[in-house]
């Protein structure tokens, strides 16, 4: 890569009309459409765990629901399903399709090799279908960890391994595009949301080596009967690996659209675009070498090495923060360019009315406890006393459920009516939708928080059949249940208005584009560092080297494949 | 936006970034003393 001076940041390019996207738009059609009905199938589980908890089990009238054998039967299978299609296929699909839509876009170009994003939804599919199968068949109740000695059918791994193939896939088709717009524009710094579209993807990549290995080496293996056993601890570490950046594959979109996005549709610019690409830049860095903090209490990790990784994991606090800072300032800006007054009286002024805004501002709102829940989980001691309770889920559902879901369902109020060319159907619904979310999940999750915290009461565990179940947990279990239904209402609220809106006769009298605010300094220099990928993938693999090297070649060395393994039913 | 606006300081934003790191030392500490209260480290 050549050296390349600053360059001042220009103005945000007009975005090509729609006709030169109309490939990217179909692809982008088809990978958010499967991403909601997996949100459908996997969310529409969701109150039922609630429910369970409460001593009001639907899972045997569901059992009797299906075609053949597929069918829900039992907590455990409804819990995997909520979980692989959530977190897994929900996320995956939506960012995959959210970036086929916003690097082209922002580049200014369409995609040089659109086939390449086309072989990556035929994979994503064939990999969900065959995921999914074994999941309703009930021969893959592995919750989405998937930690050996549980074991599932090969199909299941087989299947989440195409579809994180699929999305590798999808990241060469966003390089083969950057790299002949770099060539195309030697010496011009890259447009903000493709760098960092495309450094989240590049993250993806290097993260998700973790759960290929574990997949690949340590699990098919197993399950076709090549090896008599695995090593689950092994494979927990190679887990983490992949597991918590994936935790920031969900968070950088949303982070994209914070950024970018958010403070146009708030009447603003964007604070400090040199500190948003740093962020994205540290966030590369730092996010990979962070899993042994989900490890704390395995016995096979030396108590050193998960140090280390605690205090990286403190570290990300800071371009976290940073986060916090810019993207509110962005905000103020708009809202105080709207009339807003005061110390917090421009808080009003924020365009509360707009669905796809306020969606995302309360996914931030929800994302502070989040964050909160976050630092907890990462201190040791802490950790010991949270570890395996309630208060896990409490804390994703605030990350992956609130940070990452709401704001994508913010980004679906414009998107949706971009790629149809339609109003959304109801703005109110959509607006309800994102306020009963909230409320639902500050509900659910304050429940499950207490319950982890306070009770220690276990993590996906079919309470309602427990014989140690306390009466004492019956306030706060009614409040998660209560939570949940809430959010099953908005959920319902959000796919009807997706399908109204799609099924809809009406044009938009103007068609809706992607918002994409413009830097509040256009004439501040973008020092070269901050747009040259050598340094930062450098500084990465070396991090990780450091961080995972000596741990995981002592693993290695004293691997002990002999758990024979166990099928959950 | 007039220039006096653009460049000024975000006041409220910096208003609120104190009551997020507020808002973590006593939801952490909280939860440090719920610990300890449950004699998890005895």
């Amino acid at each position: 890569m050549t050296k390349r001076k600053a360059q001042p940041a220009a103005t945000t390019p007009a975005i090509l009309p729609p006709e030169h996207f109309k490939r990217e738009d179909r692809l982008t059609a088809w990978f958010i459409t499967i991403a909601m009905i997996a949100l459908f199938i996997g969310g529409a589980l969701g109150p039922l765990q609630k429910l369970e908890h409460v001593g009001i089990n639907l899972y045997p009238a569901l059992a009797k629901i299906g075609i053949g054998s597929v069918r829900i039967q039992s907590y455990y299978q409804g819990l995997t399903a909520h979980g692989v299609l959530n977190a897994l296929v929900w996320t995956t699909f939506f960012i995959v399709g959210f970036f086929t839509y916003a690097i082209p876009r922002s580049l200014g170009r369409p995609l040089k090799q659109p086939r390449i994003n086309l072989l990556a939804l035929v994979l994503m599919i064939v990999g969900l279908v065959m995921a999914a199968i074994p999941i309703l068949t009930n021969l893959a109740s592995v919750l989405y960890t998937f930690y050996p000695p549980m074991k599932a059918s090969v199909f299941f791994y087989l299947g989440l391994v195409l579809v994180v193939v699929g999305s590798w896939v999808a990241g060469l088709g966003y390089y083969v595009t950057y790299w002949q717009w770099r060539k195309d524009n030697p010496g011009q710094k890259t447009p903000f949301i493709a760098l960092a579209a495309i450094i989240t993807m590049v993250m993806w990549q290097i993260a998700t080596l973790g759960i290929a290995i574990e997949i690949l080496v340590l699990i098919i293996p197993w399950v076709l009967g090549w090896t008599e056993g695995t090593d689950p601890q092994l494979a927990r570490t190679f887990f983490w690996f992949t597991g918590h950046p994936l935790v920031y594959f969900w968070l950088l979109p949303a982070y994209v659209s914070w950024y970018a996005m958010l403070p146009k549709q708030a009447g603003g610019k964007m604070f400090s675009e040199q500190l948003a690409r740093l962020v994205f830049w540290l966030f590369l860095v730092l996010s990979i070498p962070v899993g042994l903090h989900h490890q704390f209490v395995d016995p096979g990790v030396p108590a050193g090495w998960k140090a280390i990784h605690a205090v990286i994991t403190y570290s990300l606090f800071l371009p976290s923060m940073a986060t916090a800072f810019t993207v509110v300032a962005s905000l103020e800006l708009g809202a105080r360019a709207r009339g807003g007054k005061g110390l917090l009286g421009w808080i009003r002024h924020l365009p509360w009315g707009n669905p796809s805004y306020t969606a995302q501002n309360l996914a931030m709102i929800l994302f502070v406890f989040g964050g909160i829940g976050g630092l907890t989980n990462a201190s040791y001691n802490l950790n010991l006393a949270i570890h395996n309770t309630a208060w896990v889920p409490g804390h994703f559902h605030l990350t992956v459920g609130s940070a990452a879901t709401l704001t994508f369902f913010g980004i679906a109020y414009w998107l949706v009516p971009a790629l149809t060319n339609k109003p959304l159907a109801s703005r109110r619904a959509a607006l309800a939708q994102a306020w009963t979310w909230f409320v639902g999940m500050l509900l659910m999750s304050n429940g499950l928080h207490i319950l982890g915290l306070n009770f220690g009461v276990p993590r996906r565990t079919s309470l309602g059949s427990a014989p140690y179940l306390d009466p004492a947990w019956n306030p706060l279990q009614i409040e998660a249940a209560v939570g949940g239904i809430i959010l099953g209402i908005s959920g319902l609220l959000f796919f009807g208005n997706m399908l109204a809106t799609a099924l809809s006769r009406k044009r938009a009298e103007v068609r809706e584009e992607m918002p994409v605010a413009e830097p509040l300094h256009p004439e501040y220099q973008t020092p070269a560092w901050l747009d040259n990928w050598r340094p930062w993938i450098v500084a990465t693999i070396l991090l990780i080297l450091i961080a995972y090297g000596p741990v995981l070649v002592s693993m290695i060395a004293n691997i002990n494949l002999t758990s024979p393994g166990v099928q959950i039913r | 936006m007039n220039e006096k606006d653009k460049y000024k300081t975000p006041q409220g934003t910096i208003a609120l970034m104190v009551i997020f790191v507020i808002l973590i030392i006593a939801l952490w500490g909280s939860a440090y003393l719920t610990m300890l209260s449950r004699g998890v480290t005895q």
